[in-house]
């Protein structure tokens, strides 16, 4: 039977085993990891289902508001990027493409949702 | 996507571009897939976790959530992609919004990817989850709400701000060196004289800050949860 990581937590977590865990605690966070992977679990398909957005070009958004094209209260996802820096995406459109990806002078960027 | 969640991250192995689209469903959340490797990754962490890249991992950064009039004020100059895909969105969808989302559940197909879901708070429950290289935290949307749109923490022994922004009504936070957090109108107020205005922090003289943001997501408590099975969970 496979025990997950939650369960192994909370077995090391009872008080008799506290001091094997502070033993090993590294302190460095532990989020989901490569070797949690259950293959068998993942839902996958073999071809686009969402067909991701690449971006070839981007527009002012104040330019695109006094257009029309979106209003002031269109939701929006506005990536943060070190070397690309920031770019907004339309929340409604990333709701189905999942992914967004391109280049801002030469930089690579992607965007999940 | 049924978790609410995004980030930004830089899509290079080894020097080069790889193209990424959602192939997959896992714990819930989309899988992203590469087209030069075939290998599934986490679309969070940014790790490949099946696949020739199996333990290789993309930098990841904040993806935030604004109203486009909010994203203005923040940020004039802030250029935007729309793709040809048919907008749904309509006036008035995130009050029709929040009332469906009190009866979402995940479907099956979601539910099946997942081994066992982390029962300390309600799965589709809104909020947003913190991450350092050394915790996590994650924090009901309506604490956030109760506390007055405000509030203060900490995460690894630094002050942290917890906010839900007026216009588009979305949880952010930021590092601030204070111990109290207040609205007064549409400015929020934190000690010293030091108030975010449209998203900008300025100090008592009106000189601009930098925002100093952690990695943060407005996410389903699930998602978060099953992302980062040992987050700490505020007031818990």
């Amino acid at each position: 039977m496979r025990v997950s990581w939650r369960r192994w937590k909370r077995a090391l977590t009872a008080p008799a085993a506290v001091p094997i865990v502070s033993l090993l605690a590294s302190g460095a966070l532990r989020g989901q990891e490569a070797a949690d992977f259950d293959v068998d679990r993942a839902y996958q398909v073999d071809s686009t289902v969402y067909a991701p957005f690449r971006v070839e070009t981007t527009r002012p958004l104040l330019r695109v508001l006094e257009e029309g094209e979106l209003d002031g209260q269109t939701s929006l996802l506005v990536m943060d990027h070190p070397e690309a820096g920031r770019l907004a995406l339309v929340t409604d459109q990333m709701a189905y493409h999942h992914v967004a990806q391109g280049k801002i002078v030469g930089e690579p960027w992607m965007v999940s949702f | 996507m049924a978790c609410n969640t995004g980030v930004s991250l830089t899509p290079l192995v080894n020097g080069e571009v790889h193209h990424f689209e959602n192939r997959g469903l896992y714990d819930g959340l989309s899988t992203l897939w590469d087209e030069e490797t075939g290998s599934i990754w986490n679309h969070i962490t940014g790790e490949a976790v099946y696949g020739p890249l199996k333990g290789y991992r993309l930098p990841v950064y904040n993806l935030l959530h604004m109203n486009a009039e909010s994203a203005l004020a923040t940020y004039p100059d802030l250029k935007v992609a729309v793709s040809e895909r048919p907008m749904r969105e309509v006036k008035g969808r995130n009050y029709v919004q929040r009332l469906f989302d009190r009866f979402l559940m995940l479907t099956d197909r979601l539910q099946g990817t997942i081994l066992e879901e982390d029962e300390r708070r309600p799965t589709m429950e809104v909020g947003i989850g913190i991450w350092t290289e050394e915790s996590a935290k994650y924090f009901p949307m309506e604490v956030i709400v109760e506390a007055g749109d405000a509030m203060v923490d900490e995460l690894n022994d630094r002050p942290i701000v917890l906010y839900v922004e007026p216009s588009s009504r979305a949880p952010s936070a930021f590092y601030a060196e204070t111990r109290s957090a207040t609205w007064v109108d549409d400015e929020l107020r934190l000690d010293d004289g030091v108030a975010l205005r449209d998203g900008r922090l300025f100090d008592a003289d009106g000189e601009r800050l930098e925002v100093e943001r952690p990695l943060q997501l407005f996410t389903r408590w699930y998602g978060f949860a099953l992302t980062f099975p040992e987050t700490e969970v505020y007031g818990e």
